[in-house]
């Protein structure tokens, strides 16, 4: 499930958190924040402050201290949770449209809201959870749903036309037929992507199954799992049209089975869900609507005799609205590009900002990254400009935090260096930077690359409704991928990057030539010494297992730069960017000795294996990375003439 | 701090602490559009700039070479934008020591750079005042 979870990843597409969500996750990816670095990065935000200082608030019983700042709400609620609600809501601003005809994103962002208010009352009434756990993690149940419509929206579209008035249980078995994948799969994964508890991620992917195939869940996720399951039905009747509450009664009877709540205090409470709903539907600008009292809506469903039938395109809550107009494809009006200026130093700032706005940019400006990155993600500029040095997060952190996002991938990222950055261009051009201007800048300068960030991106522009199609056309292929089972990138036997994917990464860093001393790139080339004895006298399994470990052994002995591939059979790479052919042959040497010294073991093999290693630089005279491969060839096979079990290094001709 | 001695900063200092080339391209900028640039760049540099130095100077004294490089990094730039070019170089080597981690010496360019400061601080005045 997980390798076709990661291909969704690699789309690109995948909802993901905006703005201080984004820093909100980029904070606590490491596990030793303080809970005022949080209260900070969210107090950034104004808008989140107050929705989480409200949610605070609604996750207590009546009669406890109401609080108003967040470092009471992270007190109360704790980091974890805080943490978890924001994401939650940054989800929400960010994604209220999409491309996916099909998919009503306003229903499908009110019927998780309903959920979420519904399970945290749930959750205070019963005391059977931590309510605004309870919250996050109902809010967040459909997740699955959003991220296929991202990815796919073409194709999820016709499926959802297709199932129209079937269940989500039905929704998803077809999903498993076109996409290979489920959307509470999806969830589970995008939710453990997150870091969120294990247990929401196990809640999610389980509540629509049968309560017998979930009893093997732990205490928490069994329980969000029951809140869901009861949750789900009551954002149904809340969100039901044209009268029809009713119908949707014995679904929410049945899953009242699970809990134990007398009849009374149970539409007291229901009630309050739909006036709660209502209001957080206006702090979070999700449509809503007023339903009728739930002992009433009860009462009708007792007198109504067809209570039982589900009316058709009453179940999904995403079904087709056929008058809906499909959604124009957002034209970009290109009069004048968008620059985000970005320095902590208030003199450069200015300057910079002056002379873009002079030259007819729009321009906006933040003093640092963290600044920068909200911003950047709020409102999406086409060129960024940024100072390297500056304190927190610098001029590389804001590139790779930009990159890693959607709309971070395409904008223009120029860096200003100073001389004493100049040494470490690579690592910037590895972040993803566009290109650098020193400082202090000539004004000439900088404006004239920036006119060449600005015909690269209105390039782009004109090209983005090819992208589009090719988009689709990629996931379409992604798809294809799937259902083959292979792998695109991924050796299966190893999960090393395949043949392929070193075939790009060699031609890509071969091509890539940078001004200065680090314009250096070598390969190393491996083959196992003897391997087809293993396979004889062991078998296939052994044999299987020897590339396995060796692939451990090698991946575990490696230097962050370094890349190693399987290209197949006994043959590995090693693609060394920045290193020199020595520098490549001490690395070389180091995997020799750890390989040799490795014992394996399986089944009557036990030994350890050894192998030869053929080590070449890439030089002015090579043509292309063929001519590197077969230099680290040629090495190879003189280390195996040699007696085997060594490193030898191509002539630097 | 630059208060302390202005009697030190010679007539001749003032008159070559700026780059005037970088002063004249500036008020260009400026122009008709926004006429006060110059200005107001310059007292932006004015207001955080003392406030540099002692930091710099504080870290010259503790032997704290993060922070002076931290303190210099900051001011090196801005004084160069504006065409302060020795006050500029001063910092550039105050970070580069502090980088290195080889302190011997940075107390006396810290001192050094309370005068150029202190020199660049009147040109900058005179520039903006014409």
């Amino acid at each position: 499930m997980s390798n076709k979870f990661d291909e969704l990843k690699l789309t690109g597409n995948l909802p993901s958190p905006s703005g201080v969500g984004m820093a909100i996750l980029r904070l606590t990816q490491s596990d030793d924040f303080s809970a005022e670095e949080l209260a900070r990065t969210i107090q950034s935000d104004p808008a989140l402050t107050g929705r989480i200082v409200k949610m605070s608030n609604s996750a207590q019983s009546a009669g406890v201290k109401t609080i108003s700042t967040v470092s009471d709400a992270v007190v109360r609620l704790g980091v974890r949770a805080v943490r978890n609600v924001a994401l939650g809501f940054s989800l929400v601003s960010a994604f209220r449209k999409g491309k996916c005809e099909a998919f009503d994103y306003g229903k499908y962002w009110s019927d998780s809201l309903a959920r979420a208010v519904a399970a945290q009352t749930l959750s205070r009434e019963l005391r059977l959870i931590v309510p605004s756990e309870a919250y996050i993690c109902a809010l967040l149940s459909g997740i699955g749903r959003l991220a296929l419509a991202s990815v796919h929206p073409r194709a999820y579209s016709e499926l959802l036309r297709r199932v129209a008035g079937l269940s989500e249980v039905d929704l998803a078995a077809g999903e498993r037929e076109v996409f290979e994948i489920d959307h509470f799969e999806v969830a589970e994964a995008m939710l453990k992507d997150w870091r969120l508890p294990d247990s929401h991620a196990l809640a999610v992917a389980s509540y629509a199954r049968p309560v017998h195939e979930t009893v093997s869940l732990d205490k928490t996720a069994a329980r969000l799992c029951t809140v869901l399951r009861v949750a789900t039905p009551i954002a149904r009747i809340l969100l039901a049209e044209n009268d029809a509450h009713h119908f949707h009664w014995p679904a929410f009877e049945s899953a009242l089975k699970l809990i134990d709540i007398d009849r009374a205090r149970l539409c007291a409470a229901c009630d309050g869900i739909a006036a709660e709903w209502r209001d957080w539907g206006k702090v979070l600008s999700v449509p809503t609507q007023s339903a009728p009292p739930f002992a009433e809506i009860a009462q009708r469903a007792s007198e109504s005799p067809t209570a039982g039938a589900q009316p058709a395109a009453a179940v999904l809550v995403n079904d087709i609205d056929p008058t809906a107009a499909p959604q124009e494809a957002e034209e970009e009006a290109l009069a004048k590009l968008t620059v985000l200026a970005v320095d902590d130093d208030p003199i450069s700032l200015k300057l910079l900002v002056t002379h873009l706005a002079r030259q007819g940019y729009e321009v906006m400006q933040a003093a640092n990254g963290t600044q920068a990155l909200a911003m950047a993600l709020e409102r999406n500029p086409h060129i960024v400009v940024s100072d390297w040095m500056m304190p927190g997060m610098d001029g590389i952190e804001l590139t790779r935090s930009l990159r890693k996002i959607e709309i971070g991938r395409d904008m223009y990222i120029l860096l200003l260096t100073g001389r004493e950055e100049e040494e470490q261009v690579v690592e910037a051009f590895d972040a993803g930077v566009d290109d650098f201007v020193s400082k202090p800048f000539n004004p000439r300068i900088l404006l004239s690359r920036v006119a060449a960030g600005e015909r690269l991106v209105r390039l782009q522009v004109r090209v983005a409704g090819d992208k589009a199609k090719m988009e689709q056309q990629v996931a379409q292929l992604a798809v294809l991928n799937r259902k083959l089972t292979t792998t695109t990138v991924t050796d299966a036997l190893t999960s090393l990057p395949n043949r392929r994917h070193a075939m790009q990464t060699l031609e890509q860093a071969f091509e890539r030539r940078d001004p200065g001393k680090a314009d250096q790139l070598s390969l190393i080339m491996i083959d196992i010494d003897h391997f087809k004895k293993v396979n004889d006298e062991y078998g296939h399994d052994a044999g299987d297992a020897v590339l396995c470990e060796l692939a451990n052994v090698l991946r575990g002995l490696l230097r962050r730069q370094d890349t190693v591939c399987r290209l197949g059979g006994e043959e590995f790479i090693v693609v060394c960017p920045g290193s020199d052919a020595a520098g490549a042959a001490a690395v070389a040497e180091r995997l020799r000795k750890g390989v040799a010294s490795h014992r394996i073991r399986h089944g009557r093999f036990d030994r350890s294996v050894t192998c030869s290693f053929g080590v070449a630089q890439r030089t002015p005279l090579m043509q292309s990375h063929e001519a590197l491969l077969k230099a680290a060839d040629v090495a190879v096979y003189e280390a195996k003439e040699a007696g085997r079990n060594r490193v030898c290094v191509a002539p630097l001709a | 701090m630059n208060d302390q001695n202005p009697s030190d900063t010679s007539t001749e200092d003032v008159g070559t602490a700026l780059d005037m080339s970088v002063v004249a391209s500036l008020k260009e900028l400026g122009g008709e559009d926004d006429p006060g640039l110059f200005t107001d760049l310059v007292e932006t540099f004015l207001a955080d700039t003392p406030q540099r130095v002692r930091a710099i100077e504080t870290a010259a004294r503790d032997a704290d070479a993060e922070g002076l490089m931290k303190a210099a990094h900051g001011l090196k730039s801005s004084a160069a934008n504006l065409g302060a070019a020795r006050l500029s170089a001063l910092c550039r080597e105050l970070e580069k020591a502090g980088r290195g981690g080889a302190l011997e010496g940075v107390d006396r360019m810290a001192a050094r750079l309370v005068k150029e400061y202190a020199a660049a601080e009147k040109a900058l005045r005179q520039a903006s005042a014409t």
